[in-house]
């Protein structure tokens, strides 16, 4: 007993002995302003762009980031309590831009954008520190995409496909499914050597608990980690909840790792950098916002990238999410973000009523990096699917006003109605690519032609099951990538095995 | 446009530059009913201090606060002056003195935007930090 009592003492003489006094020389402003988590700060003659400031009130150190160097002034964001600020309060240089903790232990954790622990299970070992605002790669250490993300859902895999290293936009109107793509997205890279990153900006906590719940629920947890800067946060925290996110993604890019990254939503971001800017005094533009605003995701997002080989092959998939106000694409932060991404996935109202969930829009949807993300087999199958899929939508509407088609486009519109059905999807329930081939191969060689339309789901599920449980096709093409000639013997055995199995065909 | 406190003292510290001591009231008149015309009087606090600020830096003064537990002795207000002489490359040294028991030993230097913490305070602060961790 009396040892172990010794050992604490001798250590804590040795921690106080080692501790050395140093006064050292330190520049300081004193604070002419606060308001609404601005600071206003005089004097800091040698202060950085983005420098972390600490303002020593009350007894405690609060965290600043300076953000307007002016002459004898400078504007400063205040991350922590800006209420415990008071004027002339001193302010101190600390020589260090803003930075994270990152590495391995910030997985499966709940974090604010400073790194620090909001999931109650203790306190971060951090492996390093990275910069919050880095220069995106450059061309040398590129390549370009080829390796698919798999999200698991239907109609995303097989239209737009999204690759690794790419950055797709989903966009559309408040609850229509914009998060839920982004959290199936999560779900479905298990076993998928994928790291996921989920920024949460200005969501409610109530839905950030839910999705916890869910991912922890579905496994997920484990390659994820949520950085939350919630609706009751200062527009400072987040302003830089993004940059935070990717900076944590960065660590695992440079391990040479695949990461995922979720901004959820970067309207609400925009939105915060606005306030921002205003109290800063920047002068307003177009609807507000400052001007740099289109810099302010073009960086962002161009830190999004596949890197070539001699760099360590990583890559990081960004899949921003923007909220449009009434459907209204051609707002100024929506064109912003579409023209920086490389494409998007665009969600339509009307489908969601229509119970077409996930309501993707087949037309005004794309990916610019297109077929070189999918694996061959997809390839195959699902080649001209978004153009079907668009056409069949225009058909349907010019098809309301007349009743007597000729054969061939009843024909189309009878495939069309079968392909959205395939389309539908629940929610936290991705499909695994394997499974995904199996269905449109059986929809683009004319197996489910005789399944009526209310069925479909049915069938689809029990084909699901069957092929599980009877056949070895999903295997091989897990394995191959491809649709060999083997494969597709399987593939068609499969399907007729399993049809003649029902009794509710078409005759 | 308007015009800043440090413009204002700028040209005022330029007009009085080699003007002998009679002709300065003049000059300080005219400048004051510049100030009136513009409504701007409630600026001269400001304009006072920057007019101290170009002074001081034309003279090579540099003005200094030295807060200590108790009073400084010779010995040391000549260390602290011969540090800061070298460290500014000011010629001058305008030393104002404060004791503040409360900083508990050493002492507190403040120049320019500058500080340097050499109280008790702020070591045992430090200790307790460095002890958390």
């Amino acid at each position: 007993m009396s040892t172990t009592k010794d050992f604490i003492i001798n250590q804590l003489k040795d921690r106080i002995a080692g501790f050395e006094a140093a006064a050292k020389e330190q520049t300081v402003g004193r604070v002419l302003k606060v308001s609404d988590g601005i600071a206003l700060v005089s004097g800091l003659s040698d202060a950085m762009m983005s420098e972390i400031l600490l303002f020593k009130s009350g007894g405690q150190e609060i965290v600043g980031v300076a953000l307007n160097l002016e002459e004898g002034l400078v504007g400063a964001i205040v991350l922590g309590d800006y209420m415990a600020i008071k004027e002339g309060d001193e302010v101190a240089c600390t020589k260090r831009i803003l930075e994270v903790p990152v590495g391995p232990n910030m997985v499966g954790r709940v974090v604010n954008p400073l790194g620090e622990p909001l999931d109650g299970k203790g306190k971060i070992e951090a492996a390093k520190f990275y910069p919050v605002e880095k220069i995106a790669p450059g061309v040398i250490t590129r390549a370009s995409v080829k390796e698919p993300v798999q999200t698991g859902i239907k109609a995303i895999d097989a239209m737009i496909p999204i690759g690794r290293g790419q950055r797709e936009l989903i966009i559309g109107d408040r609850q229509i499914g914009k998060t839920a793509i982004a959290i199936d997205t999560i779900i479905n890279q298990k076993g998928q050597n994928m790291k996921c990153v989920y920024v949460a900006i200005g969501q409610k906590e109530s839905k950030i608990a839910n999705i916890v719940a869910k991912l922890e629920e579905a496994g997920a947890m484990s390659y994820t980690t949520i950085v939350l800067a919630g609706a009751s946060t200062s527009a400072s925290l987040l302003y830089i909840a993004p940059y935070a996110g990717c900076a944590m993604a960065e660590y695992f890019l440079d391990q040479g790792e695949d990461v995922l990254i979720i901004y959820d939503d970067l309207s609400k971001h925009a939105v915060a950098y606005r306030e921002i800017s205003l109290l800063l005094r920047r002068p307003p533009g177009r609807e507000a916002y400052p001007g740099d605003v289109f810099y302010l995701h073009s960086r962002l997002l161009e830190r999004a990238c596949k890197l070539n080989k001699d760099f360590g092959g990583g890559s990081i998939t960004a899949l921003p999410i923007i909220e449009t106000q009434a459907g209204d694409v051609s707002a100024y932060i929506p064109t912003n973000v579409i023209s920086i991404t490389d494409g998007q996935i665009y969600l339509e109202p009307d489908l969601f009523y229509q119970g077409q969930r996930p309501s993707v829009n087949a037309g005004l949807s794309v990916s610019r990096v297109g077929s070189s993300a999918q694996i061959k087999a997809m390839k195959k199958v699902a080649g001209k699917m978004r153009l079907e899929a668009a056409q069949y939508r225009e058909l349907a509407a010019f098809a309301q006003f007349g009743s007597d088609l000729d054969e061939d486009t009843k024909k189309k519109l009878e495939r069309g109605k079968r392909l959205y059905e395939i389309f539908k999807q629940e929610q936290y329930l991705p499909v695994h690519v394997a499974k995904q081939v199996l269905i449109y191969y059986a929809l683009i060689n004319s197996y489910v032609d005789d399944v009526p339309v209310e069925k479909i789901r049915e069938f689809e599920a029990g084909l699901f099951q069957y092929a599980d449980l009877n056949n070895k096709a999903l295997a091989l093409i897990e394995e191959k990538k491809e649709l060999t000639d083997e494969i597709e013997a399987e593939l068609k055995k499969v399907i007729e095995d399993y049809k003649a199995t029902l009794d509710y065909l078409i005759k | 446009m308007k015009i800043s406190a440090r413009q204002y003292a700028a040209g005022l510290a330029l007009a009085l530059a080699d003007k002998p001591e009679a002709e300065v009231g003049a000059v300080l008149d005219s400048f004051i009913q510049i100030l009136s015309d513009s409504r701007e009087t409630n600026r001269l606090p400001e304009i006072l201090d920057a007019l101290v600020a170009i002074w001081n830096k034309e003279a090579g003064e540099v003005p200094v606060e030295v807060e200590s537990a108790r009073n400084l002795t010779a010995e040391m207000r000549q260390a602290i002056e011969s540090y800061l002489l070298e460290k500014t490359g000011a010629k001058k040294i305008l030393l104002t003195e404060k004791v503040s028991p409360e900083i508990l030993g050493g002492f507190v230097v403040r120049y320019e935007d500058k500080i340097v913490d050499a109280s008790l305070k702020t070591a045992v602060w430090d200790l307790k930090e460095s002890m958390k961790k």
